[in-house]
């Protein structure tokens, strides 16, 4: 049965879709079928990473969400530009960027539950093994049901206090939902720390555990989300964290 | 030389925002129908058929679960959909084959 797999942060800026977009390729290239669902619709930008940000799309998680289209129409599939091989699949679900679209959604708003229908849909039509869901930073309610509906959550946040403080209201509410597995990311980590010790107060102050740490690189910064990273530099340490939250998140 | 890394957090203000959110309505609505699925109170959930759900949600092959689909329609199928729904939202409801299962049987038959 496919997992749920939520990436959320508390605030923006995290790193959070470029980690779900990475995270959800490694997938696919070790032979999962995955989906990626955008459900940041009032700042979409994970399919920008993928590739897709200037094509024209024709329907998007939008469409869905105000019931112009089916949640199959909305799925593109990239398997074969990151040459996924075997029975691995890699398909997005990405949400409009069109500033028209964007500011119907923030003015009408939309139904939390027809977003939550369409996991399930997307699971089940597509026969995944992953559905990745980038949520929208905060805590309001689609950002509830996202974490609630999910088997892991991923809390990915930066060396900040603010961050401190909403990750640490963030993981509270999220072991009340009794999420089966929570793991931290701390990103954007300075090169003056240590990650073993930040890794260490991590999981002492917010007790759960800490899959990776990923320390700033301008390199990272440099490609400017403009591609899936770790498929132009598998043997960058960016890659190799991915690689390791993979083995916490599959395992 | 590595710096000492420090997390500066106000426990209180963490323990006053949560109770905030607890206190709404979004939260109540999702926490009990998380809290139902999860804690194991399913009975009262599925109007104490818990058990025939459990064992239908539990396993994949519809076809072993015919009769359960079909007692539930001589029950009242319809009735059975609002508590479905956030089942739906944990499961692949869908792999379930249910419209599938659903065209093999004829509702107005007795033959159970």
């Amino acid at each position: 049965m496919g997992k749920t797999i939520s990436v959320h942060s508390f605030r923006g800026g995290t790193g959070k879709s470029n980690i779900t977009a990475n995270l959800a390729t490694l997938c696919a290239m070790n032979g999962a079928r995955v989906g990626v669902i955008d459900t940041d619709i009032q700042s979409p930008g994970v399919h920008v990473i993928f590739g897709l940000g200037n094509k024209k799309l024709k329907h998007t998680l939008n469409d869905f969400l105000y019931k112009k289209s089916s949640i199959d129409d909305v799925a593109v599939d990239l398997t074969n530009n990151y040459g996924i091989k075997g029975d691995g699949k890699l398909f997005i679900f990405p949400a409009a960027l069109d500033a028209n679209e964007i500011t119907k959604v923030l003015r009408e708003g939309y139904e939390v539950s027809t977003m939550s229908e369409g996991f399930s849909e997307i699971i089940g039509s597509k026969k995944l093994d992953y559905l990745f869901i980038d949520t929208h930073p905060g805590l309001n309610e689609e950002t509830f049901l996202s974490i609630a509906l999910s088997d892991i959550l991923l809390v990915i946040l930066r060396p900040d206090e603010q961050d401190y403080l909403g990750t640490s209201v963030t993981l509270e509410i999220s072991k009340k939902f009794e999420i089966p597995k929570i793991f931290l990311v701390m990103n954007k980590l300075l090169p003056k720390y240590k990650a073993k010790e930040v890794e260490k107060k991590l999981s002492k102050t917010f007790h759960v555990p800490v899959a990776g740490t990923i320390y700033f690189s301008e390199e990272f910064a440099d490609a400017g989300s403009g591609d899936v990273f770790i498929v132009n530099h598998p043997d960058h340490a960016f890659a190799k964290i991915i690689k390791q939250i993979y083995d916490h998140v599959t395992e | 030389m590595p710096e000492t890394f420090e997390i500066k957090l106000d426990k209180k203000e963490v323990k006053n925002t949560i109770e905030d959110i607890e206190k709404s309505d979004y939260y109540k609505r999702i926490a009990d129908q998380v809290k139902k699925i999860r804690s194991g109170e399913t009975n009262q959930a599925f109007k104490g058929n818990a058990d025939k759900w459990r064992d239908l949600f539990h396993n994949l092959a519809i076809n072993d679960h015919d009769s359960v689909i079909m007692s539930i329609m001589h029950e009242d199928y319809l009735g059975y959909q609002a508590y479905i729904d956030p089942i739906k939202k944990f499961i692949g409801f869908h792999k379930l084959d249910l419209k599938k299962t659903l065209e093999k049987v004829d509702i107005n038959s007795d033959n159970e």
